[in-house]
């Protein structure tokens, strides 16, 4: 008679590749045959990697320990009771692996994309994307990774430990200098997870906005130390997770709150864990996109049309809450919470390379990429801020992140600046992440949050000076086939350029989706800053 | 002779017993091992002559021609498919757990049918049905489900459990 351990060795192995790394340990506890068989067997366990995860961008990794890692994260996230918070560094280091390890774009799209392997669900298969709105390749290390932070419980043991909780817990109210590993640990698990947690904890009582709004707009964040974007104060520019996650907290608020994430284009970012936060996952569209020859030697892949978000404060607000009164505040102490509503505003980048530096010695990576074009107001609210012309350059920080500095240029002066890092790296989809701010460095503000992520990339034959109906899909995708479709055509300008200030997309963002009232309200409290005319009133 | 008459034509298969079973050409051609074989011998001979199958007996061989009648127009596997990892899950459908609930032997004997007859996806769903059978299972419980005997000596039992420690909750 057959039994398993008489079969030939190489079905003994397909059968292996197919069990669980967990029931692989049982197996060699049954006998001789098969503790000699499994242990070390390399091809083995690669290929119950493969049969498990993405195809990693490397094919150098140690198989057996990446699994055996795997397996003790899957533990500790089953684990009842609070004691696995120790297990923190270990958390945070295998969580990080799994994600850098990710299915990036290229290794997907070299396959036909079946629409099963789309599981962001919503629309149809375009051009390698699981639809247009949806940016990457669908992961299952991300899918995994998921699976576990959906419990309340392995969110509130390793997502919830920064200073921002602790302060709405109500057990710590003090900057650390430096930032505490623990919290700056927590706070990047936080911030790839990528769709902070609004609430706090299971009574959900208490709101986290108005403490990360403390932390965003509080100006004493913004030094030359920290190159006033989101880097520790110590001129390493390495990153400051803690204002990372701060910035997405007030981000995602604002986008809720203004029901911008009943859009794909929003909630596919916003309400997907880890969505496209790895390298390599950006999926381009459309496939036969232009690359110039700068484009190709560009390793960020800056060129086409981005998406951007950007909130501020009354400047009224912003300057009471920094320069009160009686200012006798420790600079070691967080201003307090503040919960007194934001603006939004929507913007359309489109970028591309101009100038690739080799071997450039400030950023300490190995290439600078400089980069123009422009920007235009995606909102019905009328923000001459909002349509400019953009400078930038891109680089990475010594600690291996993607730095991004953008200049707004109005009539050919600069006026704002904004310093970001790419969240999940080289060409990852969740985009930049960072603050604004007056490009001298005012140092009485305006000071805010914004991100931006890529949505499509340069038409064959399309040109960088306008914005074109194709630029466009992926914003409008999940909307374009309602009654907005037919305007499209009708806004369409000579030569084919769309006149943003008409197109319906906006009235798509505010009349259906806004609140009338509340966006009305935003327009009185502009920052008077935000005016040419009113320059003087800064002060 | 047309690519739908060479569908239907009819070969017979003779099992190791002796035993012969009659199907559609495009049946027996799931098994790569028969598409070769008939490649070679031409459409003539296989009109007129049994294909000997030597290592396969009369019950494992009819189970095998089930599961290829009812997969008959599953499209051919091909190359790109097999390097697809994304295919890979240890997900089997609904038809094929049925056909897999057999005794052990049987399954065994479908598994090596499958590996010898090169039928690809066979062998794979019946390598998932025996994964699945240790999926969860203690050590014991493994030993028991496939008559495993216990060899180790006490101390290298110590041993090998030190060394799975890392598959344990700690």
């Amino acid at each position: 008679m057959v039994t398993l351990t008489h079969l030939p060795p190489e079905i003994v192995h397909n059968i292996l590749s197919y069990v669980d790394p967990e029931d692989l340990a049982s197996l060699c506890l049954t006998c001789r045959y098969f503790s000699n068989y499994v242990p070390g067997n390399r091809a083995l366990w690669r290929d119950i990697y493969h049969n498990l995860l993405d195809e990693p961008p490397t094919n150098d990794l140690d198989w057996e320990s990446e699994l055996h890692d795997l397996t003790r994260l899957r533990h500790i996230c089953r684990r009842k009771g609070t004691d696995k918070r120790n297990e923190l560094p270990f958390v945070y280091e295998t969580v990080t692996r799994l994600l850098k390890h990710s299915a990036s774009s290229s290794s997907s799209s070299s396959r036909p994309q079946s629409s099963s392997g789309c599981s962001s669900g919503v629309g149809v298969s375009v051009g390698g994307r699981c639809s247009r709105s949806v940016t990457y390749p669908p992961s299952r290390n991300t899918a995994i990774l998921s699976s576990l932070f959906r419990k309340e419980a392995n969110r509130e043991a390793f997502l919830s430990r920064s200073l921002i909780f602790e302060r709405a817990r109500g057990e710590a109210n003090r900057f650390s200098d430096p930032p505490k590993a623990e919290h700056q640990m927590s706070a990047k698990l936080h911030s790839l997870y990528g769709m902070p947690q609004l609430k706090l904890g299971r009574t959900r009582s208490s709101r986290l906005y108005p403490f990360a709004v403390s932390k965003v707009y509080d100006l004493r964040q913004y030094t030359e130390e920290s190159l006033w974007g989101p880097f520790i104060a110590d001129r390493s520019g390495r990153v400051d997770w803690e204002k990372i996650e701060a910035i997405l907290l007030v981000l995602r608020s604002n986008i809720k709150d203004k029901n911008l994430d009943t859009f794909p284009i929003f909630s596919n970012y916003w309400n997907v864990p880890y969505a496209g936060a790895w390298p390599g996952a950006y999926v381009p569209w459309p496939p036969d996109r232009e690359r110039t020859e700068l484009d190709k030697r560009d390793p960020y892949d800056v060129s086409g049309t981005w998406l951007r978000v950007i909130c501020f404060l009354d400047y009224n607000d912003f300057f009471r809450y920094n320069f009160p009164v009686s200012d006798d505040l420790p600079a070691n102490v967080p201003r307090p919470a503040l919960d007194v509503g934001e603006a939004t505003r929507l913007i359309l980048m489109k970028i591309h390379v101009t100038k690739i530096e080799e071997d450039d010695k400030r950023g300490g990576g190995p290439v600078t990429t400089h980069f123009k074009g422009f920007s235009r107001s995606l909102d019905g609210s009328w923000d001459e801020n909002a349509n400019s012309d953009l400078r930038g350059m891109c680089r990475m920080t010594p600690e291996g992140e993607v730095r991004w500095t953008t200049w707004s240029i109005f009539s050919g002066e600069e006026r704002w600046r904004s310093e970001g890092i790419q969240l999940g790296g080289v060409r990852s989809s969740r985009g930049v992440v960072g603050n604004w701010f007056d490009k001298d460095y005012d140092p009485q503000g305006p000071v805010g949050p914004t991100a931006f992520w890529k949505v499509s990339d340069r038409e064959p034959n399309s040109d960088d000076q306008q914005v074109l109906l194709h630029d466009f899909l992926p914003i409008v995708d999940g909307y374009e086939d309602t009654e907005d479709h037919d305007h499209d055509h009708d806004h369409e300008g000579p030569g084919g350029e769309l006149e943003m200030d008409l197109f319906d997309v906006e009235d798509g963002l505010h009349s259906e989706h806004h609140h009338h009232h509340h966006h009305h309200h935003l327009m009185e409290v502009m920052p008077r800053t935000f005016s040419d005319d009113d320059d003087d009133d800064d002060e | 002779m047309s690519t739908t008459e060479k569908a239907t034509q009819k070969v017979t298969l003779q099992s190791n017993d002796g035993s012969k079973i009659e199907v559609d050409r495009c049946v027996a051609e799931r098994s790569m091992l028969i598409k070769n074989l008939i490649e070679d011998l031409g459409d003539e001979s296989i009109a007129n002559a049994p294909i000997p199958i030597p290592n396969v007996n009369d019950p494992v061989l009819r189970k095998v021609v089930e599961w290829c009648e009812h997969h008959r127009n599953d499209p051919p596997q091909s190359q790109e498919e097999e390097n697809d990892n994304r295919k890979k899950t240890t997900d089997i459908e609904e038809w094929d757990q049925k056909f897999m609930q057999v005794d052990q032997e049987m399954l065994f004997e479908i598994i090596l049918a499958a590996n010898y007859l090169d039928i690809k996806a066979l062998l794979d769903v019946g390598c998932k049905t025996v994964a699945n059978m240790i999926k969860g299972k203690s050590p014991e419980e493994i030993r028991k489900t496939f008559n495993i005997t216990n060899d180790f000596t006490p101390e290298e039992e110590e041993q090998i459990r030190r060394e799975n420690e890392w598959a344990e909750d700690r």
